[in-house]
């Protein structure tokens, strides 16, 4: 059995991907809890990173994935990680990445600050060291900025992902999984005109086999309609639709409206073509959609999640016998939990546990007692 | 399908109304928002008072699931508001999948969700709310995936049982016993309370092969396996259950106007016999599989086999001489104006299911000739014909009497009959196959035996002594006929422990030998110490030391039957010759106490045998050699068999303190050695005592008797001639040379 873990952490990103061969992933890391504030609800993401790598018997991820470096997606990852650019980030039992995975514009991009220049500073380290790193499209920026660093794009060749390729190392026969890459990429269309995406975020999908099924992931970051506009283009013109189905997807940006097209609309988000291709003709069967996100409002708002957005992924999911879940949701608002999807040979399963009241007492510490 | 939906729910009511405790409590819970994936949806509240929560259950549903379970699941849950009956989980989807664990009480009604597989009334002592939302929300997961009915759990039945039992032959359970009408004989058992009966089929007698007289048409219908599925409502009329078996591939109308045809016409079969049809449905647990289990269900028919005629269109009940209407197939409608009564059958049972249900499948089956018929045989003997182990014949010439009832497994109206044959009776009745055990009146010490015993003798695989008597052990050791292997079962005079002594399959170890064997463990073993006393005494005289006080309760006999039981079934599945007891103690603790047995030895001098082991003679060649370079010796201790003139030698006792040893001569002293053997004499019952003498000779001496060892054996042989014995002498040499001398005087003046 394989999980995949969406962890509840209102509007950002983190999902981890356990094989059953025991390799585990991390896409995303964004520990946004306040921890001052006894009412937040978010999870505290490094405690409990912590508690199941120790249950697994582990002290590092062999993926951590950062899809783009936003505070969403990065926040607080250099407490958490053990990081080879600097002393002042290693020991003190922290968590070692095997392979950091980032898209082109990780390295390339200017003017990052926090959280998200350590990240760069890391990546970039990796990258002129020539291991522990990939990353994922070859804009001209890159290769400048390797120039810059006394190196080529050939010397570098072997850690570069393009979209349209699978990432090396993970097959379908040793580790039930395999992954395909969307963005980041350019393309030239068809009235020549250069398509540059390179500046987007990395999206995948996975494809599980668990007994001869497959179960397909779609891990969709923060992309907009029309990144996905593009991808669905370029996927279709390769003869590559069949990358774009899916039984499970981490719905992009926190269900935010532009996701699915230019308008919010009033009640529901009317989405454009190829976005509504993407989700009502690709989409399998009892497929889930899961936004990473506060839970839905009822009254329209400025920022994601949009309830509109959420009207139209909700009809998507009835249509398909399906399901919409959100992070800060699941299994209810008032105490939101991880959300692990099991992949299993009957497909993705939605862990939904009652957990009986003396289970919840018995592994947690008790209140003060006087 | 879900037209009894509005019936079944009732009024909408509000929620915070309920009034039904559990649902009430069930209501509170949901509305706390405590417990996710289930939805209270609302509540209402039916004319007879009993209450409905609906709910939205989400379970876990995978992408492909096995069964189609959906997303978001409506559930009613009604509730009694006496909590007579359990809270019912019933479906509101009209497509809901018909899977294992589901049951349709009535037609039209959806299905009910077999949440639990205990009563209601156990269940009832853990029942919450929360429990329950929580097993309703596992079992909706677990059917998504197909594991709620776990491998180890029997296939799934159709249709309902019903709480009337008919018993019935093994035979109409088993495959091909649906051609034509079977005649059986019911008879009919009311109950308490007047309402229900329990219908039994006669047994067959034993040999005739036969169910009686047959006031019983018994139509037997099977159908092509099925793969599980849920429980269907109970078919009420002839109509119903036709329907029931058209979705199984069966012409239950088609096959009844078969069987009646067979019935009237060509057997010209009684009009008012009881109509009993007979369903067998193979049931697989998938569809790939093969069947694991006959589904079996009975209904009786309302009224009789006339009535089921006239239904299917065979008349003239005015004069009663039925006929059939050929190529009248239109009465399809009338069936349904005949009832059914749903019973529940059960199978009579064989010999073979009884081994099966107490374990003993493997184990052997041999013939077994018991001799004796008292309280532990019979008892045992019962133990072990209800396993299903053996086919037996009892050997016993005693009548029950009054005072035996206190212990033996004959109960009261035996009394006054022979043992033997009413012990036979009681155990044919075990089993619808009847008898598994046959019965001879005779006393087998007195000779000579008849032909037909003689014969059982030589036939059966063991012979089990249960006599409570040396003699019978003897006689079954070196006499009886045959050579099957005899096991020996007693208990102690004080009833406080159980012996059994078995031969080897080879009987190179006989009963005897293992009874010698068996009182010098008595003389060496501290546990045993009490063992052949009675109340700490010695036994009165006119007691055989087997010969069981008359003050022992059941109880005790009845711990000793079961060890018993167990025990000859084990010994007998094994082929090593054994002693074993079991010794009871006063709060019930059993221990359990081999004895290694050693090798047989038996020497003839003249018209004596001598039989002893290899045990006696590594005593005497230790005693020996712990003596050289001087010879030393002692008693011999041991019993006569003067019927078949044998002395068993047991043991012996050490040399007495003021014995005389040199390299060349031992004088035997006498110091205590009198009050030593009456010791011994004490402590075996009155069984071993003074038989004789035994000395050694040195190294490099033959185990010829010296001029001297003459003289002592006439010294001997003198004195014993008062006890009408012969004189014995050992002489015990070097190695394991040992030689034997009897002397008999045919008077005292000869010497």
């Amino acid at each position: 059995m394989h999980t995949v873990t969406f962890y509840p952490l209102a509007n950002a990103d983190t999902s981890k991907i356990d094989l059953a061969n025991g390799r585990t992933l991390l896409f995303d890391y964004a520990n946004t809890r306040d921890p001052d504030d006894a009412t937040d609800r978010r999870i505290d993401l490094e405690k409990q990173l912590r508690a199941e790598l120790s249950k697994a018997g582990r002290k590092s991820f062999d993926v951590v994935a950062f899809t783009h470096l936003d505070d969403d997606h990065v926040t607080g990852a250099p407490d958490f990680f053990h990081l080879q650019h600097a002393s002042k980030y290693q020991g003190d039992g922290r968590i070692e990445i095997d392979d950091l995975w980032v898209p082109a514009a990780a390295i390339i991009e200017t003017g990052l600050t926090g959280d998200k220049r350590v990240i760069q500073r890391e990546a970039r380290y990796r990258l002129v060291q020539g291991k522990g790193v990939r990353v994922f499209s070859r804009p001209a920026l890159l290769e400048k900025w390797l120039r810059s660093k006394g190196l080529t794009v050939a010397d570098r060749k072997d850690l570069i992902t393009d979209a349209g390729q699978l990432i090396p190392g993970f097959t379908r026969a040793d580790d039930g999984l395999e992954f395909f890459v969307h963005s980041p990429f350019a393309m030239r269309t068809e009235d020549g005109k250069i398509v540059d995406r390179n500046r987007d975020a990395l999206v995948v999908q996975a494809t599980f086999v668990e007994s001869q099924t497959e179960t397909k992931l779609i891990l969709a970051s923060d992309i907009d309609h029309e990144v996905i506009a593009d991808i669905v283009k370029v996927t279709r013109k390769n003869g590559n639709a069949q990358r774009l189905e899916w039984h499970l997807v981490k719905l992009p940006h926190h269900c935010s409206y532009l996701s699915l097209g230019p308008e919010k609309g009033k009640r529901k988000t009317v989405p454009t073509e190829p976005v509504r291709w993407l989700y009502e003709v690709q989409g399998e069967q009892r497929g889930r959609l899961v936004s990473s996100s506060k839970p839905i409002p009822t009254e329209d708002t400025e920022q994601p999640p949009h309830r509109q957005a959420a009207s139209y992924y909700r009809e998507v999911a009835a249509s398909k016998s399906g399901e919409f879940l959100v992070t800060m949701e699941h299994p209810k608002r008032s105490a939101p939990k991880p959300l692990v999807v099991e992949i299993t040979k009957w497909g993705a399963t939605v862990r939904k546990v009652i957990v009986s009241g003396a289970a919840a007492v018995t592994t947690h510490r008790s209140p003060r007692a006087g | 399908m879900l037209d009894r939906l509005p019936a079944l729910l009732g009024e909408p009511v509000d929620p915070e109304e309920a009034g039904v405790a559990k649902a009430r409590e069930l209501v509170q819970l949901l509305q706390a928002e405590v417990l996710p994936f289930v939805d209270l949806v609302g509540v209402t509240r039916r004319a007879d008072g009993w209450e409905v929560v609906q709910v939205d259950v989400r379970p876990e549903v995978p992408t492909f699931p096995v069964n189609d379970i959906r997303m978001v699941e409506p559930v009613a849950v009604e509730f009694d508001p006496a909590d007579r009956f359990e809270p019912r989980a019933i479906t509101l989807r009209s497509d809901f999948p018909r899977v294992p664990h589901t049951y349709v009480i009535a037609p039209g009604e959806p299905p009910t969700l077999c949440l639990f597989d205990e009563p209601y009334t156990e269940q009832r002592l853990r029942w919450t709310a929360a429990a329950f939302a929580q097993r309703l929300h596992t079992w909706l997961s677990k059917t998504a995936i197909g594991t709620l009915h776990q491998p180890d759990q029997p296939v799934e039945p159709f249709l309902p049982g019903s709480p009337a039992h008919v018993i019935l032959p093994s035979r109409l359970f088993d495959a091909g016993s649906s051609r034509g009408p079977q005649a059986i004989s019911l008879s009919t058992i009311p109950r308490t309370g007047g309402a229900l009966l329990t219908y039994v089929a006669g047994r067959q007698r034993p040999g005739d092969g036969t169910d009686g007289d047959g006031n019983c048409m018994a139509v037997v219908v099977e159908t092509q396996p099925q793969t599980q599925g849920g429980l269907t409502h109970q078919p009420q009329n002839l109509l119903q259950l036709h329907e029931f078996l058209q979705t199984m591939g069966s012409d239950l109308l088609q096959t009844l106007r078969d069987n009646l045809t067979t019935w009237i016409i060509e057997r010209a079969g009684d009009p008012d016999a009881i109509a009993l049809i007979i369903l067998r449905i193979p049931v697989r647990r998938s569809h790939d599989g093969p069947p694991e289990t006959i589904e079996v269900r009975a209904f009786q028919v309302a009224g009789s086999v006339g009535r089921l005629g006239k239904a299917l269109g065979f008349v003239d009940e005015l004069d009663r001489d039925f006929g059939a209407i050929i190529g009248d197939p239109g009465t399809t409608s009338a069936s349904e104006e005949v009832p059914l009564l749903p019973l529940n059958p059960v199978r009579d049972l064989t010999r073979r299911r009884a081994q099966m249900l107490s374990g003993n499948r493997s184990a052997p089956d041999p013939h077994i000739l018991a001799v004796g018929a008292g309280a532990l045989g019979s008892q045992t003997l019962l133990n072990l014909v209800r396993t299903g182990f053996g086919t037996w014949t009892v050997v016993d010439h005693d009548v029950l009497l009054p005072h035996n009832l206190v212990r033996h497994a004959l109960p009261g109206p035996c009394v006054g009959h022979e043992k033997a044959g009413a012990l036979a009776h009681l155990a044919s009745l075990c089993f619808e196959d009847g008898g598994t055990v046959d019965s001879f009146c005779a006393d087998v010490l007195i000779a000579p035996l008849a032909d037909e015993l003689r014969t059982k003798f030589d036939a059966t695989d063991i012979a089990l002594d249960f006599s409570a008597s040396v003699a019978v052990a003897r006689w079954l050791a070196l006499e009886a006929p045959g050579d099957s292997r005899r096991i020996s079962v007693f208990l102690n005079p004080d009833g406080t422990d159980l012996v059994v002594m078995a031969e080897d399959q080879a009987r190179s170890m006989r009963l005897d030998c293992i009874e010698a064997q068996y009182y010098r463990a008595v003389i060496e073993r501290e546990e045993f110490a009490e063992h052949l006393l009675e109340n700490g005494e010695r036994l009165r005289y006119g007691h055989t030391c087997r010969d069981v006080t008359s003050t022992l309760s059941q109880d005790s006999l009845s711990l000793f039957s079961g060890i018993a039981a167990g025990a000859l079934r084990k010994t007998i599945a094994g082929a090593a010759s054994s002693l074993a007891v079991w010794q009871t103690s006063a709060n019930h603790s059993v221990t359990y106490r081999a004895v290694d047995l050693a090798d047989p030895v038996e020497i003839q001098r003249g018209d004596w045998q001598i039989r002893t082991d290899r045990g006696v003679l590594r005593k005497l060649s230790v005693l020996r050699k712990q003596a050289l370079p001087n010879e030393t010796g002692g008693v011999l201790l041991g019993y006569t068999d003067h019927l078949r003139k044998v002395l068993y030698v047991v043991d012996t006792l050490p040399s007495p303190p003021d014995s005389e040893e040199w390299p060349r001569s031992y004088v035997r002293g006498c110091d205590g050695l009198k009050e030593a053997v009456d010791a011994i004499a004490h402590r075996t019952g009155g069984a071993v005592a003074y038989l004789g003498e035994w000395h050694s000779h040195p190294d490099g001496s033959t185990c010829e008797p010296s001029p001297d060892d003459l003289v002592f054996l006439a010294w001997l042989t003198h004195h014993m001639f008062v006890d009408g014995m012969p004189g014995l002498m050992a002489i015990v040499g070097e190695g394991d040379d040992v030689s034997w001398y009897t002397t008999t005087l045919t008077s005292a003046e000869d010497p």
